[in-house]
């Protein structure tokens, strides 16, 4: 579909902390910070890291060069919404489209072009018809996966009490507005890891390209920065790990290396195994870590050889 | 039958077979359906030549149940208003979804944690061409498995439960192997499941070969039509592959896991309804 699609396969795991906050709330439990009642140990969702790049690209989007090239309108939005800007953008599009687009295929494809989020993520579409309702045709499925996140240790969350010590209404009496007003939850400190997965053969159906997946890094490195709110606390990234999977062959043997890395070259089981974060032994006496001081990440491919056709990015360190 | 049988060993930190029963709010079966392993297995190798049929999943690890609520989408993209939006974006607005927007819910899901199993199958000649030996094609899976190569990630039910795999030669011997190095975290899983989704379309169908259902035969008054699919003019998306039509249907089967094995091959399996049977 796409001449410029993403060739190589990714395997990424990403490490990022929290500090005093609320990572990813629990709407099951008052909005406590997610956590797992069989190991206690904290999670973050697969949908709130994605609405985090989400929310990035729309701050960020990069300028659109023409209208045959990729869009970086976001479909899913949070809440409210500016559209003006985003129709800007799609009035450039419409001019490709005066023939009338009565393929369905042809109107996938036009949102995978348009919406950053369809092309990366994928989406259930509705044709507004009964017959292809529940076949495979009804979705787009996005090259990027991403699973929970998981914090490497048990998270404690506390309940912190929020006092209020000026009135906001006139009408009621002063002494209802004032005084314990609310409470919110956070984490003193937290390491978590989530997994990615990018699936070139996705890649080539919604036409997601190198510069897509460049942006995708891009919006993972820095997507907490622009998320600052006083729930959250501290949230910081602190390791992109990006197996690429390249090919084993000689580089003048491009095409068989090409039909490799769509493929993969090893088990991302094995690429994430040398990615170890342990206490440090200071931290291990103290039994609980308190800053990312407390961690000690090795990895283990820094000594040893990456398998065959395997190359690894550390897209956090720039 | 022996050399075109496969054994992949799959495992993940989450899975959710979802029931297809309590699909709004999702609820898994106890354990992988085989439709659920016919997904893993195609997402590391498929091909229209062959298809599989699930012989038998061992449960290594059943796992422990685990429940999630999350902000999802309920509106679906849709296909009609994307045709606006290409000439007149300004009668159209974006999904609006998160904290109390119009097209956002909260949606509970009751998944299983920690969980693997051993997915046994059956490597068969669909009957739409046959360019290479069905041993090629095992062969082929096979160095995948082991290398670790895939179509495209393998996933336990949904996609955000990406699972991974690997080769074994042979079934029981493997399970026996994985209940020694669990020691004493081995449980052994026995449960009667009761009615459980087969699969969204009979084996026989499946026998055929198929292709993707598309827009054009939207308007087909019966859902499945067995001449030759006609051929497309425009550009495929997806397939090389001619086939029969198929409409998804949910096909059930009593499912009973004994000894850590559930046994599912269609010539032992009792379906719920006899599925229709097609030369």
């Amino acid at each position: 579909m796409n001449k410029t699609a993403l060739t190589n396969r990714h395997d990424f795991l990403i490490l990022f902390e929290v500090t005093n906050g609320n990572p990813n709330g629990d709407p099951d439990a008052g909005n406590m910070p997610r956590f797992d009642p069989n190991t206690n140990k904290g999670l973050v969702s697969d949908v709130c890291l994605k609405r985090k790049i989400r929310n990035y690209i729309e701050l960020f989007p990069p300028a659109r060069t023409s209208a045959e090239e990729n869009g970086f309108n976001i479909l899913i939005k949070q809440g409210a919404v500016i559209e003006t800007e985003q129709k800007k953008g799609i009035e450039a599009a419409k001019q490709l489209h005066k023939e009338k687009d009565k393929q369905a295929e042809a109107t996938m494809r036009w949102l995978c072009r348009e919406f950053f989020d369809v092309r990366t993520f994928g989406g259930v579409l509705s044709t507004g018809d009964d017959v292809m309702k529940g076949s495979a045709w009804g979705q787009v499925r996005g090259p990027a996966q991403f699973t929970f996140g998981q914090s490497f240790h048990p998270v404690n969350p506390l309940e912190i009490t929020m006092t209020v010590c000026a009135a906001r209404l006139e009408g009621k009496p002063i002494e209802q507005q004032t005084g314990i007003q609310g409470h919110k939850y956070i984490v003193p400190y937290a390491l978590y890891a989530a997994k990615g997965y990018v699936s070139p053969a996705f890649a080539e159906r919604t036409g997601f390209t190198q510069a897509d997946l460049d942006l995708l890094f891009e919006a993972l490195l820095h997507m907490f920065e622009h998320d600052r709110s006083a729930a959250r606390g501290e949230m910081v990234v602190r390791g992109l790990y990006d197996f690429e999977h390249v090919g084993t062959q000689h580089e003048n043997n491009a095409e068989q290396n090409r039909r490799e890395a769509r493929l993969g070259c090893a088990h991302a089981h094995m690429l994430f195994d040398g990615i170890k974060v342990e206490l440090t032994d200071e931290a291990r006496s103290k039994g609980f870590p308190e800053s990312f001081a407390d961690y000690r990440v090795i990895c283990d491919w820094d000594d040893k050889p990456l398998p065959a056709g395997v190359r690894l990015h550390k897209r956090h360190e720039i | 039958m022996t050399d075109n049988r496969i054994t992949l060993r799959v495992w993940g930190d989450y899975a959710c077979f979802t029931r297809p029963e309590m699909k709004v709010e999702r609820v898994s079966y106890p354990v992988m359906t085989p439709s659920a392993a016919r997904g893993v297995l195609e997402a590391v190798f498929w091909e229209p030549e062959i298809y599989y049929l699930i012989d038998a999943i061992h449960v290594i690890r059943r796992g422990n149940w685990f429940s999630f609520r999350r902000n999802e989408v309920i509106s679906v993209i849709s296909l009609v208003s994307a045709k606006t939006w290409m000439t007149s974006p300004e009668e159209v607005s974006p999904i609006q979804a998160g904290g109390g927007a119009p097209d956002g819910t909260q949606r509970n899901m009751l998944a299983l944690q920690e969980v693997e199993y051993l997915i046994t199958a059956e490597v068969r000649p669909s009957g739409l061409g046959s360019r290479h030996g069905i041993k090629t094609y095992v062969e082929e899976i096979r160095r995948r498995a082991r290398n670790g190569k895939c179509y495209h990630r393998p996933y336990l039910g949904v996609r955000e439960f990406a699972c991974d795999f690997e080769w074994e030669e042979d079934a029981e011997a493997a399970f026996e192997r994985r209940q020694q190095e669990l020691g004493s975290e081995w449980r052994r899983y026995d449960e009667n499941i009761g009615l459980m989704l087969y699969d969204v379309f009979a084996p026989e169908l499946r026998a055929h070969g198929f292709r993707w259902l598309q827009e054009d035969n939207a308007a087909v008054d019966s859902p499945i039509r067995l001449e030759p699919a006609k051929k497309r003019k425009s550009k495929a998306l997806t397939p090389r592959s001619t086939g029969v039509l198929v409409r998804p249907e949910a096909l059930f089967f009593f499912a009973d896991v004994r000894d850590g094995k559930l046994d599912c091959h269609p010539s032992r399996a009792q379906f719920a309804v006899k599925p229709a049977m097609e030369a």
